[in-house]
C-alpha cells in the first residue's frame, strides 16, 4: 500500500469530497429521522407535525406497553417472522439439496425454483389474494380435488386462517433467497468429508446430519438473520392482502404503526411503538454483523 | 470387480434399493418446487387473458379459456393510466439507480482504495442502515418532506429511495473496485495521471460490468418499493407501478383480468432484470459479507 498512503497525504480534501454525499444521505435521511422519531416518541403529539410544545414525557412508552394490541401485534410479528423463516429454511434445505445435484435440465429448473423471488412484491400480493379468493380462488378448487378434504377454508376472510395464508406467501417470496445461499454453501463443502464419510458406512441421512448441516451453519445463521430482519419489516403483504385484519389476526407492529399513524392520528405512541421495532431489529443486525465478522477472521 | 451386476444379495441391491429412493424423492421435489413456483405466474396470465364473463366461475378452468382475448390489456392503457405509471416508476428507477451509482461509487472508491480511521466503522453503519425495517424511516421523513414540499413528487420520492439505495451501492461497488489490481493505477499514475484521471480511465471502464449491475439492482428495489410511494404519493397522475396496481384491490368488485394484465407488464421487466442478475443480488441484499 505504498502508493495509497502516499496519495493519502497528496489528497487530503479527496476522501472527504467524495463521501460526502453518503454521509449526508445517513446523517439526514437515517440517523435524523431515527432520532426524531425518538423523539417524537417522548411527547404528546397526536397529529405528526414538526414542533414540539410539551416536555418529555414517558407517557407514550407506558400506555403502549399497557395496551393488549401493541402485544398482539409483537406476537403476529414474532409469529410471522417465525413462520416465514421455518418455511423459508425448511424448503431452502431441500430445494439446495436436490439443485446441488447433477441432472438434465437443472439449468431450467434452477431458474424456475427461483421464479418467485423476480415478481414485484405486490403483484405476488394481489396474484395471491385472487387465488386465496374463497368463492372462485383456484386454490380452494385445489383442495377440494383432494379425497380427504370436503370443506375450505376462507383463508384471508379467516381469523384463523389469515396469518397463516400470509405467511404461505411470504415463504413462497423468500425461500429462492435461501436456495440461492445454501446453494452457495454447500458448494463450499469438500467432497472429500462425503467420501470419507461414506467409506465408514454412513448412509445419507447420517451424511447429512454429520456433515451438510454443520457445514452450512453459518450460511444458515446468515439466512435465519436476514429472512427475520426483512419479515420484521414487511409492510406490502399485510397492508395489501388483510389491512391487519381480520379482528386483528394479522396485525403485526409495522402495520399496526403504519395506521396508528394514519388512521388514528396518534404519532407519539406510534413512534413508542417504532423504538420497540428499533431495538428489536437493532439486536438482529447486530447478531448479524457479528456473524459476518466471524467468518471474515476464518 | 468379479461380481457381476446382476448378483442378488442384500450389499448390492440395498444401495440400490437407496439410490432409486433417493432419485425419486429428489424428482418429486424437483416437480412439486417447480409447481409451486411457476403456477401463480401460470395463473396470473391465464386469467388476464380470460374472457370477463369466464372469470367468476366455480369450479375455474384451469386450461386458457377457448375464448381468450388480449382485449384486458387494450382496456388497461384505455381506461387506467397505466402508461403514466410505468413512465412514472421508469423515471423514478432510472434516476435513483443513476444518483446511487454515482454517490455509491464516489463513496466506494475511498473505502476501497484509502486508509483512514473509521474506516471499518463506517463500512458497519453503512450496512446497519438497510437493516432498519423501512416505516421506521418513512415516518420521520414523511413529516420532514411535508415541511420541505416534497410530499407528492416523485424527485421527494427518488430522494427518500437514495437514503436507503447509496449505502448498498457503496458497498456493491466497493467489492467491485477491490477487485480491480492497484498495480493498474499505480502504473497509471507513475505515467503523470492524476487521481482523478486514472480514476476516470482504468478505474471505471473496468469496474463497468460492476456498475452496470449495482444500477439494475438499484433499479428494480425503486420499481417494487411500495411503503415509501403509499405514504409519500397521493395525485393519480404521480402514481408508480405499485401504487396503481395496489389501487385495484380496494375496489368492491376487483377486475381481475384487468388487474392479472396489469400485473404481467408489471413483472416482465423486473423478472428479466432480476434473473439475469439472480447470483448478483445475493452479494446485493447480504452486501458483499456473504461470499459464494
Amino acid at each position: 500500500m505504498r502508493l495509497v498512503d502516499h496519495a493519502d497525504r497528496q489528497d487530503r480534501w479527496l476522501p472527504a469530497i467524495m463521501l460526502g454525499p453518503v454521509l449526508v444521505c445517513i446523517l439526514l435521511l437515517v440517523i435524523a429521522p431515527l432520532a426524531w422519531g425518538l423523539r417524537i416518541s417522548l411527547t404528546d403529539s397526536r397529529m405528526i407535525g414538526l414542533g414540539f410544545k410539551d416536555g418529555l414525557t414517558f407517557k407514550n412508552y407506558l400506555s403502549v406497553l399497557s395496551d393488549p394490541d401493541t402485544w398482539n401485534a409483537v406476537w403476529v410479528t414474532i409469529v410471522f417472522s417465525g413462520g416465514t423463516v421455518l418455511g423459508s429454511v425448511l424448503l431452502g434445505i431441500a430445494a439446495a439439496l436436490v439443485l446441488d445435484r447433477e441432472f438434465w435440465g437443472r439449468g431450467i429448473v434452477r431458474v424456475l425454483v427461483i421464479l418467485p423471488w423476480a415478481v414485484p412484491h405486490v403483484v405476488a400480493a394481489l396474484v395471491w389474494q385472487w387465488m386465496y379468493n374463497p368463492d372462485f380462488g383456484v386454490l380452494n378448487y385445489g383442495l377440494l380435488l383432494l379425497p380427504w378434504i370436503d370443506a375450505t377454508p376462507k383463508w384471508l376472510s379467516d381469523p384463523d386462517y389469515a396469518l397463516l395464508a400470509i405467511v404461505l406467501v411470504n415463504v413462497w417470496k423468500t425461500y429462492p433467497f435461501a436456495v440461492l445461499l445454501l446453494l452457495a454453501g454447500l458448494q463450499t463443502i469438500s467432497d472429500d468429508l462425503y467420501e470419507a464419510s461414506a467409506i465408514d458406512g454412513a448412509g445419507p441421512v447420517r451424511r447429512f446430519f454429520d456433515i451438510t448441516l454443520p457445514g452450512l451453519r453459518r450460511v444458515l445463521a446468515i439466512v435465519v438473520l436476514l429472512l427475520l430482519i426483512w419479515s420484521f419489516g414487511n409492510f406490502v403483504f399485510i397492508f395489501l392482502m388483510t389491512q391487519g385484519g381480520p379482528a386483528g389476526a394479522t396485525n403485526a407492529l409495522v402495520v399496526h404503526i403504519y395506521f396508528e399513524t394514519f388512521r388514528f392520528f396518534r404519532a407519539g405512541s406510534a413512534f413508542a411503538m417504532g423504538s420497540l421495532l428499533l431495538v428489536m431489529s437493532i439486536i438482529l443486525t447486530s447478531i448479524y454483523i457479528m456473524i459476518l465478522r466471524s467468518q471474515e477472521d476464518d | 470387480m468379479t461380481d457381476s451386476p446382476r448378483s442378488i444379495s442384500p450389499d448390492t441391491v440395498l444401495p440400490r434399493i437407496f439410490k432409486a429412493a433417493g432419485r425419486l424423492t429428489a424428482a418429486a421435489t424437483i416437480v412439486f418446487l417447480c409447481s409451486v413456483g411457476v403456477f401463480p405466474f401460470y395463473w396470473m396470465f391465464v386469467t388476464s387473458i380470460r374472457p370477463q364473463t369466464e372469470i367468476f366461475e366455480f369450479p375455474p378452468q384451469i386450461l386458457p379459456s377457448a375464448d381468450s382475448v388480449f382485449e384486458p390489456y387494450l382496456r388497461l392503457f384505455d381506461e387506467t393510466d397505466l402508461g403514466s405509471w410505468l413512465l412514472n416508476s421508469a423515471g423514478v428507477s432510472v434516476g435513483t439507480a443513476f444518483f446511487a451509482c454515482l454517490f455509491g461509487a464516489m463513496a466506494a472508491y475511498i473505502l476501497s482504495r484509502f486508509r483512514f480511521r473509521g474506516r471499518e466503522a463506517s463500512q458497519v453503519v453503512l450496512l446497519m442502515t438497510q437493516m432498519f425495517p423501512a416505516i421506521l424511516l418513512a415516518l420521520p421523513m414523511f413529516v420532514v418532506f411535508s415541511r420541505l414540499g416534497l410530499l407528492d413528487s416523485l424527485f421527494g420520492l427518488s430522494l427518500a429511495y437514495l437514503a436507503f439505495l447509496v449505502p448498498v451501492a457503496a458497498l456493491l461497488l466497493k467489492a467491485f473496485f477491490d477487485a480491480i489490481p492497484v498495480e493498474l493505477e499505480e502504473a497509471s499514475m507513475i505515467d503523470g495521471a492524476s487521481r482523478i484521471g486514472t480514476l476516470f480511465r482504468i478505474t471505471l471502464p473496468l469496474s463497468l460490468p460492476g456498475l452496470a449491475s449495482t444500477f439494475l439492482f438499484c433499479f428494480i428495489i425503486s420499481w417494487d418499493e411500495f411503503l415509501f410511494a403509499r405514504m409519500f404519493i397521493r395525485q393519480p397522475d404521480n402514481w408508480t407501478v405499485s401504487l396503481g396496481l395496489a389501487s385495484f384491490s380496494g375496489e368492491f368488485v376487483t377486475p381481475w383480468d384487468q388487474v392479472m394484465a396489469a400485473a404481467t407488464i408489471i413483472t416482465l421487466p423486473a423478472a428479466v432484470i432480476f434473473l439475469a442478475l439472480q447470483r448478483y443480488l445475493v452479494r446485493g441484499l447480504t452486501s458483499g459479507g456473504v461470499k459464494g
